[in-house]
């Protein structure tokens, strides 16, 4: 029993790093843009279906790593700039509407080109080392690891380039950034593109530990939204922590009840915390 | 409103009124489903109407509403026996209850929060739908079978279509009235005041809160009595009702017809229900892709609707006029 809650726990906790990236993409589209982005799922699973052709096509999944975030990138600029940017400074039914028909969009076409069978990716780690008594499989703590470094990257990005500082300048004080020369047009599809690449990353490090599925999307957009609205908008390391609290709660709670009720009561956690503190727990004001 | 125009709307009414009592005996029997269809989802898209075109607050979900409405009518008439009626009042019961119930959790929260929170508990019914096998019977759903419907002192066969119609009809006719009435009203015009400016709102001394969850208790009831059709339509429901693309539906239909004037939704919905039906197999391929362009389009260059661009081209020339 304890076993089991453990192991549900590390699992959780892996997850949790996985899902932070995701968040962080959703975060970084809200916080900069004031978009909800419900496509934000599709574009997961996306990175997801990179994966799979890059490990069947090209051979190894590794080929995804690098390559499914550019092509998500891509399209994110793409989508930016024939949807996104007439849509800021609009109301929120615009940027919601406009996402939720890019979601339609994007898990249709989805389908059509993957088809909608579920499909199997090899373990691109196949190890695993001795863990309490059983074996831990080894893919998954890189995930956790790997995951980490993205993040700890990006932040030193944001913290540390002029890029990152007009980023965060321009969340902070869009006029004075305009006024100060900082491009916030291409700022703002810069966001964009790095979120959406970072959901793809997402999909692509989820790939082989579920199976990739046209619409595996809808089931992480939940955790994600979750997890955001609980952590707050703005914060990066709140993110993750939410990230990994949400998601060590569902996979605990999935080992006793319906992995469904599960995610009810990380939704009940959220709407507990948000009473509590209804900007989020780590939110900015 | 002159008296002229007050006769020219009733004739309107009348005219429309004629049409729809006179449509299901001259309609071939497909054209005759699309419109009972057609009239139902109207319903359901005016549910959304009300919470965001008249109250400014947009539910994501109102999938949920109307599959707590189609759920507590079935599980009504197949665990309790009740006759239609009952089916039918127990599907607005259920989505009140519902709705007040998620009302008084998340009309407290601001926009962008709201929206999510909606999304969130459809996508979570969804779930919950489809794997309460035993209670909900899945995606498969579960089949009820009423014979007939005991008015007054006669008992109305139900299984010819044209009855069906007529009192899908008669509930949808009886609804959107209330409604149309409702928002005459003080209370339903102090709703409104909500949606143009909280602020000033609170200051007149309005209960901004106990009035947004007024709306978006009636806006899940009217949701869920048009959940309530479904199974008298189609004899069966099933958790593929929750599904969030029917949320996305309500929305689109209002957003085509036009937000905010209660008859837009069900122009919407009926245009773009006849266009759905109207495709062949294959293009249901790419519907939702063309939805969802559709969409697109019609939130960036035309977002009052149909009806509430012509409704504004109309203000104008009466501007310029004067």
């Amino acid at each position: 029993m304890f076993d089991l809650i453990l192991s549900q726990m590390i699992n959780g906790f892996v997850w949790g790093w996985i899902l932070a990236l995701i968040a962080i993409g959703l975060t970084l589209i809200f916080g900069q843009l004031e978009i909800v982005n419900v496509a934000h799922g599709a574009l997961y699973t996306i990175g997801a279906v990179g994966a799979y052709y890059c490990s069947t096509y090209l051979g190894h999944w590794g080929w995804a790593v690098p390559l499914s975030p550019l092509f998500l990138a891509l399209l994110g600029l793409i989508i930016y700039l024939t949807t996104i940017r007439f849509s800021l400074g609009k109301e929120v039914i615009v940027t919601v509407i406009i996402t939720y028909g890019l979601l339609f969009i994007l898990e249709q076409g989805t389908l059509l080109i993957y088809g909608g069978v579920p499909r199997m990716i090899p373990n691109p780690i196949p190890y695993s080392i001795p863990f309490i008594g059983g074996r831990y499989p080894v893919y998954r703590i890189f995930c956790a690891a790997f995951s980490a470094a993205v993040i700890v990257a990006l932040m030193v990005f944001l913290k540390k380039t002029r890029y990152g500082l007009w980023i965060r300048a321009t969340r902070q004080d869009y006029e004075t950034a305009l006024n100060m020369g900082i491009p916030v047009q291409r700022v703002y599809a810069f966001v964009f593109c790095l979120g959406s690449a970072l959901a793809g990353l997402g999909g692509v490090l989820a790939a082989p530990i579920s199976s990739v599925t046209f619409n595996m999307g809808n089931n992480i957009i939940i955790d994600a939204f979750i997890v955001v609205i609980m952590a707050g908008f703005g914060s990066i390391i709140g993110t993750v922590v939410a990230s990994l609290i949400i998601a060590m709660i569902i996979g605990v709670s999935a080992a006793f009840v319906n992995p469904v009720l599960a995610k009810v009561i990380g939704m009940a956690v959220m709407a507990a915390v948000l009473f509590v503190r209804p900007e989020g727990l780590f939110g900015e004001v | 409103m002159s008296l002229k125009e007050r006769g020219k709307r009733w004739i309107l009414f009348g005219i429309l009124l004629a049409l729809l009592i006179v449509a299901p005996h001259v309609l071939d029997p497909y054209r005759r489903y699309i419109l009972t269809e057609l009239l139902m989802w109207g319903l359901f898209a005016l549910g959304f109407d009300i919470i965001f075109g008249k109250t400014g607050l947009l539910n994501f979900g109102m999938s949920s509403f109307f599959g707590m409405g189609s759920y507590g009518f079935v599980l009504a008439v197949y665990h309790l026996h009740v006759n239609l009626w009952g089916g039918l009042l127990a599907a607005i019961l259920v989505s009140l209850v519902f709705s007040i119930l998620v009302g008084l959790l998340i009309t407290r929260f601001a926009s962008h929060y709201f929206v999510v929170f909606t999304i969130v508990i459809s996508m979570i019914l969804f779930l919950l739908a489809m794997n309460l096998r035993e209670f909900t019977g899945g995606d498969e759903g579960i089949i009820i079978r009423l014979r007939t419907l005991p008015l007054g002192p006669w008992d109305v066969s139900l299984r010819s279509a044209i009855t069906k119609y007529y009192i899908i009809l008669g509930v949808v006719g009886t609804a959107f009235f209330l409604v149309l009435k409702f928002f005459d009203s003080p209370l339903g015009r102090a709703i409104v005041a909500v949606k143009e400016n909280e602020e000033r709102a609170k200051m007149i001394g309005y209960d901004t809160a106990r009035l947004k969850l007024i709306s978006f208790a009636l806006s899940g009831t009217v949701a869920g009595l048009a959940g309530g059709l479904y199974p008298i339509l189609n004899n069966n429901t099933n958790a593929e009702i929750f599904f969030w693309i029917l949320s996305g539906k309500a929305v689109l239909w209002s957003v085509v017809g036009g937000v905010g004037t209660l008859w837009g939704p069900f122009i919407g919905a009926g245009i773009l229900v006849y266009a759905e039906d109207l495709l062949s197999s294959w293009l249901i391929n790419i519907y939702p892709i063309l939805v969802g362009g559709l969409l697109i389009i019609i939130i960036l260059l035309a977002p009052k609707g149909i009806l509430g661009t012509i409704q504004s081209a109309l203000m104008e020339r009466a501007l310029q006029k004067s």
